[in-house]
């Protein structure tokens, strides 16, 4: 990750409008005005961290990404309540589970030039890990700061409030009454302020390109056709992105496995990817189907919260991305999942280990047991991939920059003042000093293997 | 049986405990200055154009590096060559015209023993625009026999 360069595309541009603001509150009130998008924070952000990095801005904006990283990681550790072997077991599982889904390579590759991605996982890891505790006014005013930020950074940082609303449904002991109150009307403000005062509004099918089929359609093609009814488009994302997570297919809505089968490529790595999301799907959905009569009777243990409040991340995640899918928008649901995940295994385990210690651990048994061992060596292989796709990204990266001012000359944003000039003359050559790792030298097509 | 507890938990944790034990190797290698695949520092110009890396291309150009200088290939997914090559041979296959007009706009040069070897691996891709490149480059009378050149191990 340290490799990686920040990118040309998605991260240059805006922090050459940072330059620009004078202040983080200039910044902030520079975004308010955008169409589609509320995120004043996310700008505001951007532009403290370039005047704080005195010229160093590789070390400042890549030292905050690796704290995210690692925050990321010690919550989901924290988050897993971990206090027996059976728990260190599922965990180790979990970990490889959060960094093999492909939710996660795009919050570690990517830079913009902040995650903010990542930063709504942290957030929404964050509020679940104060939820588990027990009720106390700091911990529930921390959680309500995460909300508010959350949300003035990016859309999905509205996600926190489904996490405090079903931490308060399920009795997770953080959540008080009090405080989801707190967070409801906080966004009742949030939605007011969007459509009423700023009239910001949503994203229209011209954003962006999203996957269709076999296939990415272009916003031209996208308004060809679904300009007159968007809504079949809509439902398409939305179930896409739950597909994305619990079966790695489709991914970015293009179903790889089938457009890999007509184009004759190899599909190796991707029916990895299906059979271990495959597995440890059923293994959640086994795990719940089990607690189905405890949540009819509203009887829920740290096991239920986990799972209960992993689903309606995932369905609130989906929801959000309606209007176009990538990976990393589901980056807050692929999180989860892996702690869903932990739990359910952590169930399983111990529903087992009577079986296997009476002796009558049964065809059943071994059958189980050898399907979670073919999921724990997809995730395993899917974890070394992120390695590999990392080295990949950085050999792109730094050839991004190379001819990175006529890159600026097509986009139309040629540095005009001499403190941009030495700005991008200086990543140019943070870029280029980065040499780093050409996969290119390995025997092996890592695409093939890690798709 | 309880061994068998043992065996289940083990096979859960297994990729979890493979994939830290591999973070501590990685980052030990790293502290020890071991890169786990190539260390692109060792990257020659010749290397990088047969690896089509045009950042480090950049890179070795501005430090100074000879367009013209051979240095030792090693084989990799892009060529199968595994012997000294100067820049413009190692690019030689290449789909990326801008790998060639970089070493061409540094000095690179074609003589009568070189031209036919990389004319004839521009011509094998497929690719016009690095064809007409190298064209601009026909050492005067030269014309390359194709069957009889030798491969410049282009994998494309």
């Amino acid at each position: 990750m340290l490799d990686i360069p920040l990118q040309v595309t998605d991260s240059l541009i805006p922090i050459l409008q940072a330059l620009d603001h004078r202040s983080a509150l200039g910044a902030l009130l520079s975004s308010v005005d955008a169409a589609a998008y509320l995120r004043p924070l996310r700008m505001a952000q951007i532009q403290w961290l370039v005047n704080i990095a005195g010229g160093h801005y590789f070390l400042v904006f890549k030292g905050l990404h690796l704290a995210l990283v690692v925050a990321c990681v010690a919550l989901m550790v924290l988050a897993a309540q971990v206090r027996s072997r059976r728990d260190v077991a599922a965990l180790a599982f979990g970990l490889a589970v959060l960094t093999g889904m492909p939710t996660f390579l795009g919050t570690v590759w990517e830079a913009y030039p902040i995650n903010h991605f990542l930063e709504m996982v942290v957030a929404c890891l964050a509020v679940f890990v104060l939820a588990q505790r027990p009720a106390y006014w700091l911990g529930e005013l921390a959680a309500l700061a995460l909300f508010a930020a959350a949300a003035l950074t990016l859309e999905s940082g509205l996600l926190v409030w489904v996490v405090l609303a079903v931490a308060w449904l399920t009795g997770m002991p953080g959540v008080p009454r009090r405080t989801v109150v707190a967070a409801t009307a906080l966004l009742g403000a949030y939605l007011v302020l969007r459509f009423g005062v700023l009239g910001t509004g949503l994203p229209t099918l011209i954003e962006r390109s999203t996957g269709f089929g076999l296939r990415t359609l272009d916003p031209p093609e996208l308004l060809a056709r679904f300009g007159h009814w968007p809504l079949p488009l809509y439902a398409y994302n939305v179930l896409s992105a739950l597909g994305a997570v619990t079966l790695s297919q489709p991914r970015a809505g293009v179903w790889t496995l089938p457009a890999a089968l007509v184009a004759g490529q190899p599909v190796l790595g991707t029916a990895i990817n299906i059979a271990s999301s495959a597995i440890t799907t059923g293994v959640i959905v086994w795990c719940g189907a089990t607690r189905w009569t405890r949540w009819r009777a509203r009887r829920f243990e740290p096991l239920d919260h986990t799972l209960l409040v992993a689903l309606a991340l995932l369905v609130a995640n989906a929801v959000l991305s309606y209007g176009y899918t990538k990976d990393e928008i589901l980056s807050p649901a692929g999180a989860f999942y892996a702690l869903a995940a932990v739990a359910a295994l952590r169930d399983g385990l111990a529903r087992l280990q009577p079986c296997l210690e009476a002796g009558a651990s049964g065809v059943r048994a071994v059958v189980l047991m050898a399907l979670v061992a073919v999921a724990a060596g997809g995730w395993g292989l899917r974890a070394i991939g992120l390695h590999y796709r990392c080295h990949q990204m950085a050999l792109e990266v730094r050839n991004e920059w190379v001819d990175v001012d006529r890159w600026l000359e097509r986009q139309h944003a040629t540095p005009t003042t001499d403190e941009a000039r030495r700005l991008v003359s200086r990543l140019r050559q943070d870029a280029l000093d980065h040499a780093t790792a050409n996969p290119y030298f390995l025997a092996l097509q890592g695409t093939v293997l890690f798709p | 049986m309880r061994c068998l507890a043992w065996v289940a938990e083990l096979v859960v944790a297994a990729p979890g405990l493979a994939l830290a034990l591999a973070v501590v190797v990685l980052l030990a290698g790293r502290a020890a200055g071991i890169a786990p695949f190539v260390e692109g520092r060792t990257v020659t110009l010749a290397e990088a154009a047969a690896l089509e890396d045009e950042a480090d291309m950049v890179r070795l150009l501005e430090a100074g590096a000879d367009p013209n200088a051979a240095s030792f290939v090693r084989r990799t997914r892009l060529r199968d060559v595994h012997r000294e090559l100067t820049p413009l041979e190692a690019a030689a296959g290449t789909r990326h015209p801008s790998v060639v007009q970089r070493l061409l706009a540094a000095g690179a040069s074609l003589d009568a023993d070189t031209f036919g070897p990389v004319w004839c691996a521009a011509s094998a891709t497929g690719s016009a625009e690095v064809r007409a490149l190298i064209e601009t480059h026909r050492p005067a009378g030269v014309t390359p026999d194709c069957g009889a050149a030798a491969s410049l191990g282009s994998r494309r």
